[in-house]
């Protein structure tokens, strides 16, 4: 008892010294007692003894603790000073307190930190519309199988004209293609990727050039004139902003094209598959009359009239495709006609999974909030006795609450400031670690009105999280905590759990999540896909028109770099295709209508690829039968070399070699020669399932392969760098205006996919990571808080005969109690969020036993170390001292 | 007036005016305000120091007047308050107001004893 008054008192003097340090203080004191003195002088006068005059005195000026408090409220301004000074003396008590401030102003930056990270991207990317202009839904239109409505494809110009000429649904419409040419400018070529788009490509976009104008319907003819709009960074990069540009010409592809117009820097392109975006644009000019209906190579855009829904645009376009169906059934009897909002388009199916990344990123806000919380608790709990000595001396309530509200603002300030630093660099860090199939990541940047509004929430859930107990704790009651700090049973103790038991099923949550998209990259990358990727190197090269008019000139400009590059010391093996494998580009879809003795009736569409002699062995995919050679020419019989998926279709349990296959459908076709049966390589990765692929020669097909594949000789791991540079030189000796373009190795194009299950892996597990140790300092926190609330109990325990490691035991199995209420929410939880991250799992179940009882169990084993810390510290108090409640 | 000023009931538009006027003549200290309203209002007004102080660091504050340290004629230290030019013409103004309303609780309660 004696003790803790002497305790208190010492405290209570400390508090007035401080209270008296200021100079308006002291000053203020003076005045009173002056005034004191000449109230008691007056008395005096009056008649009064000495004593009774003072005394008189004092009562008239009535305590001058009351006054000087309402005085000293007078004397500052009360909003600025006040907070000044209640801010700088929050400061020296979390300066007092290095443990509780760096986890509490840490958990709220990890908090803050992330959920604005996530949530940026999320705007960015989903939530912000596409910078198009905003009159009327703006779709893109594909061709799809009525058989498989959701295996959509490029249109045929022919089609597109008949689906939205007409249309009472569409307002505008175009179609584009890729078009990669090389920009002639100066001594180095340089290989552009751009489009051929139809003349109102830009007005169905709504989006007006910078300097210019867009392209002419007469501009967009048969042999019309060389235009071209260029994009804003060419503009900059080639012609250093020349506000002069438009009306020049420039050299593309040997070439003069007039610039007739300059695109706003923030113009993209609409087409996904082109990373950096088109940068030249020039008119298609097709033929309609030339155009055929099964030749399926354009994209096409459509905006809607205003008020148009896509459902209705839909319905229309099946009554259109129908009737062409009718009209056409050797080209279109199965195709079908679907418009898709461009949002949805470019987003797709990124937009569940960033969403899910937002909920883990506010599981983890929650968590941080439960910390706060629970450590403000815990805080204030070791400071009931100096709170209940500023009630002793007179402080009130609301002041009380004022000087716990400001430390919790500075936490969360601090915390804050800490956390716009982490999202600052997590933003970047993850614009640059986005896979490459995350739409817009380029667009990526932190954002002042998402930071400024997590900001906002992050102060408001500490306020609120810190204020919660803070208020409670105002409410001490004086005498209890006076008496004895020991005794009583900890009353936010229920409290504390709740919220802890909290933090760590939203753990489990973020746990499961990490371990099911590590699992699934890893079964991805697991995939046989049917070649060797190894030392591969591939590139593109792009013959301008002008100079090679003809299929033979082109012919003989590849059988000559074929030539050198084979006589090139980085150098073994040469294969020429029009796309390369794994990318998930294929040359065109074809109807096949089956073996020559019993074609079906309807098509079966099938994809096909033209590749050089070579190609198989080359990629090391084995081939039954087999493969094309220089004697499959122009001339000799048609030949083909079918996937083994083509080979069950068409030849169940047959051997297809030696048999024909009729290619195309109803009069138009032309039958092949199967010489060679290929495993079923996965040309568009790992996850998707194998197609029908059926290979021509390239000699034999009307597609000329452009692309290159090299095997580079050399050390592994070198990259292809020998290998690149002889490919560069090879060019270079044929023809300096020709230009590499699309240089990858084919180990990357294979990483690639599974690069967006190891990008959110890790965005989970980083999550994950930092909920486990939030969680850990929460159990921590919860397990000290009850030791020190039953410190008394714990010493009688220990005088009756308790062993330390029984004291130990007990609070253990308390955090373990808590680990598994946790993990069994956690549990229930996690598999209901997983819905969300269904688009990116491969080969894993949501209720993986394994990664479930892993996570738990990971999870028990945190707990348990955070909780046996202070569970056994506990167990070696010496009983006396913790019963005398020192 | 007396017992409702002691218990700081006094208006405190009012007691602001007082505490100016008081101030108006010489610089004074915060016990020499009190006794000059004291006296002034022939002992109905007292003014109360829990109210009396307060409102002093609130006037200086609001820049009406100003204070400083000197020594009293019985060679003791204490705060004295003048006015400033500001509180100068905050008086006159508030006089009128106080003028005004007070005609008007007159002619008020005037009424309702005719």
């Amino acid at each position: 008892m004696l003790n803790i008054w002497r305790r208190l008192s010492a405290a209570a003097r400390r508090l007035v010294g401080f209270l008296g340090a200021s100079r308006e203080e002291r000053e203020m004191r003076e005045e009173m007692r002056f005034h004191v003195d000449m109230a008691a002088q007056k008395n005096r006068a009056a008649g009064m003894s000495e004593e009774e005059a003072r005394r008189v005195a004092a009562i008239q000026f009535g305590g001058v603790e009351r006054w000087s408090e309402s005085a000293r409220d007078e004397y500052r301004s009360r909003v600025l000073e006040d907070l000044v000074r209640d801010v700088r003396h929050a400061a020296r008590a979390l300066r007092r307190a290095p443990a509780f401030t760096a986890a509490a102003v840490l958990s709220v930056a990890i908090g803050i930190g992330a959920t604005s990270t996530i949530w940026t991207v999320v705007e960015r990317v989903v939530l912000r519309p596409l910078s198009y202009g905003t009159r009327g839904q703006l779709v893109m239109l594909w061709t799809n199988y009525r058989s498989n409505p959701n295996d959509r494809g490029v249109n045929s110009f022919a089609d597109y004209r008949d689906w939205t000429n007409d249309n009472a649904d569409i307002e505008s419409a175009a179609v584009f293609n890729i078009w990669t040419p090389v920009l002639t400018e100066g001594d180095r070529p340089e290989p552009l990727i751009g489009s051929r788009v139809s003349a109102r490509f830009f007005e169905v976009l709504g989006v007006a050039p910078l300097l210019g104008r867009g392209f002419r319907l007469e501009e967009d003819v048969p042999r019309g004139p060389a235009v071209a709009v260029i994009a804003y960074s060419l503009w900059q990069r080639r012609f250093r902003g020349d506000s002069a540009i438009v009306g020049k010409t420039i050299s593309v592809n040997a070439i003069k094209y007039t610039v007739i117009g300059v695109m706003p820097p923030s113009f993209r392109d609409p087409e996904p598959l082109w990373k950096n975006g088109a940068e030249i644009w020039r008119p298609l000019s097709a033929d309609a009359a030339q155009e055929q209906r099964n030749w399926h190579y354009l994209r096409a855009i459509a905006r809607l009239r205003p008020g148009v829904s896509v459902e209705r645009a839909n319905g229309e376009l099946a009554v259109i495709s129908g009737r062409l169906s009718e009209a056409f059934p050797k080209s279109n009897r199965d195709r079908g006609a679907v418009a898709v909002p461009m949002q949805e388009q470019v987003v797709g199916e990124a937009k569940p999974v960033l969403f899910a990344s937002l909920g883990g990123a506010m599981c983890l806000l929650l968590i941080v909030c439960g910390n706060v919380a629970s450590l403000v608790l815990a805080r204030n709990a070791a400071r009931s006795a100096e709170i209940a000595v500023r009630t002793a001396i007179g402080a009130g309530r609301g002041r009380i609450i004022r000087m716990l509200v400001v430390e919790s603002g500075l936490v969360a300030t601090i915390g804050a400031a800490l956390g716009l630093m982490i999202a600052i660099i997590g933003t970047s860090a993850l614009r640059r670690a986005a896979p490459p199939d995350l739409p817009r990541a380029s667009e990526i940047r932190i954002d002042l009105v998402v930071v400024s509004a997590t900001m906002m929430l992050g102060a408001v859930t500490t306020l609120i999280f810190g204020l919660m107990p803070s208020i409670r704790a105002s409410r001490v009651d004086l005498a209890r905590t006076l008496q004895c700090a020991g005794t009583r049973v900890a009353e936010g103790g229920r409290l504390r759990r709740a919220i802890v038991v909290g933090e760590l099923a939203f753990s489990v949550v973020l746990l499961v999540s990490a371990a099911l998209l590590a699992k699934s990259a890893f079964a991805l990358s697991a995939v046989p896909l049917g070649l060797t990727p190894d030392d591969l190197l591939t590139f593109r090269v792009t013959l301008p028109g002008v100079r090679y008019p003809s299929d033979t000139a082109r012919r003989a400009f590849f059988a000559m770099l074929e030539q050198r590059l084979r006589a090139a010391p980085g150098i073994a093996g040469f294969a020429m295709t029009a796309y390369v494998p794994l990318t998930g580009l294929n040359d065109t879809e074809v109807l096949v209508t089956g073996p020559v003795e019993r074609p079906s009736a309807n098509g079966v569409g099938a994809r096909l690829r033209a590749v050089s002699p070579n190609f198989f062995k080359l990629l090391q995919i084995p081939v039954r039968g087999r493969e094309f050679s220089a004697t499959d020419t122009h001339e000799s019989p048609h030949v083909a070399v079918i996937n083994r998926e083509a080979a069950e279709r068409f030849y169940p349990g047959e051997n297809p070699i030696g048999r024909r296959l009729l290619l195309g459908t109803g009069g138009d076709t032309s039958s092949a020669l199967i010489v060679g049966v290929e495993g079923n390589v996965r040309f568009s990765g790992p996850a998707s399932s194998p197609a029908m692929e059926i290979f021509q020669p390239s000699t034999q097909s009307w597609w000329t392969p452009d692309a290159i594949i090299v095997r580079g000789r050399g050390a592994p791991g070198m990259e292809g760098g020998d290998a690149l540079a002889a490919a560069r030189e090879a060019v270079r000796s044929i023809d300096p205006m020709v230009a590499l373009s699309d240089v990858e190795m084919m180990r990357d194009i294979a990483r690639r996919f599974s690069e967006r299950q190891r990008f959110y892996a890790s965005v989970f597990g980083l999550f994950a990571g930092a909920a486990l140790l939030l969680s850990a300092i929460g159990v921590y926190g919860v397990i000290s808080y009850t030791v020190a609330q039953q410190r008394r109990e714990i010493g009688i325990r220990l005088a009756l005969g308790a062993t330390a490691a029984d004291v130990g035991r007990r609070l253990v199995g308390q955090a373990a109690v808590l680990v598994l209420l946790g993990s069994a929410i956690g549990v229930a939880l996690g598999v209901l969020f997983q819905r969300f991250l269904r688009a990116l799992f491969f080969q894993v179940a949501p209720t993986d036993p394994g990664i479930l009882a892993g996570s738990v169990v990971l999870l028990a084993l945190i707990g348990m170390a955070a909780s046996a810390v202070p569970g056994f510290r506990a167990g070696r108090v010496s009983p006396a001292t913790a019963i005398r409640g020192e | 007036m007396g017992a409702a000023s002691e218990r700081g009931e006094m208006l405190q538009g009012m007691l602001d005016m007082l505490i100016l006027k008081a101030l108006s003549l010489e610089p004074m200290h915060g016990w020499g305000i009190t006794e000059r309203i004291h006296q002034w209002s022939e002992q109905v007004l007292q003014v109360n120091q829990g109210a009396l102080y307060p409102a002093l660091y609130r006037l200086k504050r609001q820049s009406l007047i100003t204070s400083s340290w000197k020594t009293t004629e019985n060679n003791r230290r204490a705060r004295y308050y003048a006015l400033t030019a500001a509180g100068q013409r905050f008086l006159a103004t508030e006089h009128q107001r106080w003028r005004r309303v007070a005609r008007g609780v007159d002619l008020v309660m005037g009424l309702s004893e005719a």
